[in-house]
């Protein structure tokens, strides 16, 4: 994908990071859960404390991605390069 | 790009700046999810990930406070012949037991989750063991010891007597009752 606006490439390569990282940490988050229940299962229960503290920063990850992505967000609409992005987002001036 | 919308832009930024072309699109006609809110929503699946996993870890500080009741008739004399099998409810626990009649006067009884992942095991007669179904596991009907198969621990063993007019449930000897 080629843009006219070098930040825009910038922001775009700073979403799909962030992107392939949320994605990475909920596969993870899936894998913990279900070895929770096994361990909860077979009585080894002195596993899902790490597994709770791995599944934390998991999801710590996620909404430091999103925290992220939102703050690029911010940053576009204080510069005025996002007005028409978003449905919501109303003309700065209007 | 929308007329109005290339008017109101050139008006606040003197020239129509170089982000308009490249997302020349009208906010209302926006239909697609963007990479942000994909990104948001992943955070919402997350959390809800990370509420499941403190489930489990809760969920294994709850013990049940009903204790199993001894005394309790669980089968009736003669009701199963030897070399057969029982299932029933242990007294006042709301989990599955088994009993097998070894021979006429020898019963035995276990807790029927399977320590692995809880399946029920089930009695074979023909191979003379407990086994699960689930995970092709199996169960010594002595005493409850793993025969092979993916369980570590062995099944809970129940304590029965056997009286004239059946078989009644004393308490657990051996193992635990989750």
């Amino acid at each position: 994908m080629k843009f006219r606006d070098a930040r825009m490439e910038t922001r775009t390569a700073v979403e799909l990071v962030c992107l392939t990282l949320s994605l990475a940490s909920i596969f993870f988050q899936i894998w913990i859960l279900s070895t929770s229940w096994e361990a909860y299962f077979q009585g080894h229960t002195q596993r899902l404390l790490p597994a709770l503290i791995f599944s934390c920063v998991s999801f710590l990850v996620c909404a430091l991605t999103a925290w992220t992505t939102g703050m690029s967000f911010m940053k576009g609409m204080d510069e005025g390069r996002t007005n028409t992005y978003h449905k919501h987002t109303p003309f700065k001036g209007d | 790009m929308n007329e109005p919308i290339q008017k109101r832009l050139k008006n606040k930024f003197s020239a129509l700046p170089k982000w308009a072309e490249d997302f020349s699109i009208e906010a209302n006609q926006d239909k697609n999810v963007s990479r942000r809110d994909f990104i948001r929503f992943l955070s919402l699946v997350s959390f809800g990930l990370l509420t499941g996993t403190a489930g489990v870890f809760l969920k294994s500080f709850y013990k049940s406070d009903s204790a199993p009741v001894s005394g309790v008739k669980i089968l009736g004399a003669n009701e199963i012949a030897v070399g057969e099998s029982r299932s029933f409810t242990i007294p006042g626990k709301r989990e599955p037991g088994i009993a097998v009649r070894l021979n006429e006067n020898t019963y035995v009884a276990y807790g029927q989750k399977c320590t692995h992942l809880q399946c029920p095991v089930l009695w074979s007669k023909d191979a003379g063991k407990l086994v699960c179904p689930c995970h092709n596991g199996a169960f010594a009907v002595e005493d409850g010891r793993v025969l092979y198969g993916p369980p570590e621990r062995p099944l809970p063993q129940l304590d029965v007597a056997v009286q004239s007019d059946g078989v009644y449930f004393l308490g657990v000897k051996s193992g635990s009752l989750t």
